[in-house]
């Protein structure tokens, strides 16, 4: 019997809000944190296809971290710290009664660093001066500048590790959280996953992909409509979310609050596409169905799923054939939503979210709208989506993440009881 | 006035080069995926090309129709005339003689300039 772990703590920057009580509430009534981008100054913003984004706007570390904290890292760093201190506090987790080298730090990031990254880039390539590029500049892009940091500020010595898998990074953080809490390497993980990249380089790539949307530039608002027919493309966000896990044991020692069991989770890859996913479904299905194992469910016993749903014409489809591979009969009764339709796409920050989402899904029974689900494609065409908020006793919820590089990673949470 | 057979040259030239096979064997008549091979990234990587070679951005929503090398071909000549709407390329090829005097076809995308939003954030 492989030790239990579960979730004692969450904490949240995004685009509808930053905490998780202000994310909850906004999560539950349907806002968009979609809005247009003002500038990407100096470049011309005529140049961009798609001109909108989940931005997290009036953001300033020194409001929610100690003055200088976050001085040396960038934006995604800076989230980074803001949700692991949430979800430390509302774990009420205090390193000085642990063990700090059984507390471990994994971060998914995607892009990690690129404000002050493209900066640099820019700045040598426009001035040709390059003992110019600034000293922090390596400090800043390397990829595990989020997990070093929180580990340094927060004293956690335990086991320190990045993973960049684009979109499926957290997802796969989580896992690999799991999965050291069971291996015994460490009693405590904190799980983040972030990123920051609305900037003028990363965005324009995301343009020149045509992976983004681009037909409501002047309806930001409406952009990001996973399942529905007039989807074009996903939107991009940005922020964090940061999950305490531990041991069932550890966290009853402490007498910690639960919010849910983490108890399975798969990771594949497709081999197929660095970009498009195989249109069948079945490699997703594959990792959704290993999943459920690894947690010992059937599919018949899985009540909700917070799907992947980037709003792109192809993915959309795809994850729902998979899911009916998986399901069957069973697909249209299981309650499922689409956080990216509130928050845009947030890369890195994904997986962690959807957790987070999926953990109080788990706990409240509140299950949150998928906006702008006003023309529901038959291709993709689920009964238990709604753009209303639903209700539902849900027991064992599935999270599904599917990065570029053909990367997949489906986690499974189950309910408690108290 | 646009010379269709530079158009056409100059796309099945780039195709040519990017599927490293001969020019003479790519037709008008190939579609890009089931005839050339292309899977949506590479068509993707495609017009990015035919963009650079003919200076112009092609918006997302004209992805759609762009099947064939015909299709491409037609696209291009319509936006490389100096006719603003692309339905006039379709009579392009008919009506190259024609006197243009309406504004100079555009590089820069079709669609309206967003103006930026003044939205407050979301909380």
């Amino acid at each position: 019997m492989s030790t239990r772990v579960v979730i004692t703590g969450l904490g949240v920057v995004s685009p509808i809000g930053i905490g998780v009580p202000q994310f909850w509430k906004a999560a539950l009534e349907g806002r968009s944190g979609i809005s247009a981008i003002p500038s990407f100054d100096p470049f011309p913003l005529e140049g961009y296809r798609s001109r909108i984004a989940g931005r997290i706007v009036d953001f300033s570390p020194d409001q929610y971290l100690p003055a200088g904290q976050g001085d040396r890292v960038d934006r995604y760093a800076q989230f980074a710290l803001v949700a692991a201190k949430e979800a430390l506090a509302d774990a009420d987790f205090k390193m000085e009664r642990e063990n700090p080298h059984r507390v471990g730090v994994i971060v998914g990031a995607g892009m990690g660093g690129m404000v002050m990254g493209e900066r640099e880039i820019t700045q040598l390539y426009e001035q040709k001066r390059p003992h110019r590029v600034h000293p922090n500049f390596i400090p800043v892009i390397t990829l595990n500048s989020a997990s070093g940091i929180v580990a340094m500020v927060y004293g956690a010595k335990g086991p320190n590790l990045t993973i960049s898998t684009a979109c499926s990074s957290s997802a796969h953080a989580l896992g690999q959280a799991m999965h050291a809490i069971r291996a015994g390497t460490a009693d405590a993980v904190i799980v983040v996953g972030a990123d920051a990249s609305i900037t003028p380089l990363v965005f324009a790539g995301f343009c020149s992909l045509r992976a983004l949307s681009t037909k409501y530039n002047d309806a930001p608002e409406r952009a990001s409509r996973p399942f529905d027919r007039g989807r074009d493309g996903f939107v991009m966000g940005e922020g964090a979310g940061a999950l305490i896990l531990e041991s069932l044991a550890h966290a009853k020692k402490r007498k910690a609050r639960i919010y849910a069991e983490v108890a399975g989770y798969a990771a594949t890859s497709e081999a197929h596409h660095m970009v498009i996913p195989r249109e069948d479904g079945e490699e997703v299905a594959t990792t959704m169905r290993l999943a459920l194992k690894d947690a010992g469910v059937t599919p018949a016993q899985v009540d909700y799923i917070n799907a992947h749903a980037t709003s792109t014409s192809v993915g959309d489809a795809v994850e729902v054939k998979a899911i009916r591979l998986v399901f069957k009969s069973r697909a249209d009764k299981l309650a499922v939503n689409a956080t990216k339709s509130l928050v845009g796409h947030t890369l890195g920050a994904a997986g962690s979210l959807a957790g987070i989402v999926s953990a109080l899904t788990l706990t409240s029974g509140q299950i949150h709208p998928t906006l702008n689900l006003d023309d529901p494609d038959p291709a993709c065409a689920l009964a238990g989506l709604s753009k209303d908020q639903q209700t539902r006793k849900a027991k064992v919820a599935l999270i599904n993440a599917f990065g570029f590089g053909s990367n997949n990673a489906a986690v499974v949470l189950k309910a408690v009881s108290s | 006035m646009s010379n269709t057979a530079d158009v056409s040259g100059k796309i099945i030239q780039a195709l040519a080069e990017y599927l490293k096979r001969d020019a003479a064997s790519i037709q008008p008549t190939h579609h890009l995926r089931e005839d050339l091979g292309l899977d949506s990234m590479a068509v993707i990587e495609m017009l990015y090309r035919i963009e650079e070679v003919f200076n112009l951005q092609i918006p997302d929503q004209d992805l759609v129709g762009l099947t064939t090398v015909g299709h491409v071909v037609t696209y291009v000549e319509g936006r490389v005339a100096p006719a603003p709407a692309r339905s006039a390329a379709k009579s392009a090829a008919k009506t190259a003689a024609k006197t243009p005097a309406k504004t100079p076809a555009k590089t820069a995308t079709k669609k309206p300039v967003a103006k930026p939003s003044t939205k407050s954030k979301k909380a």
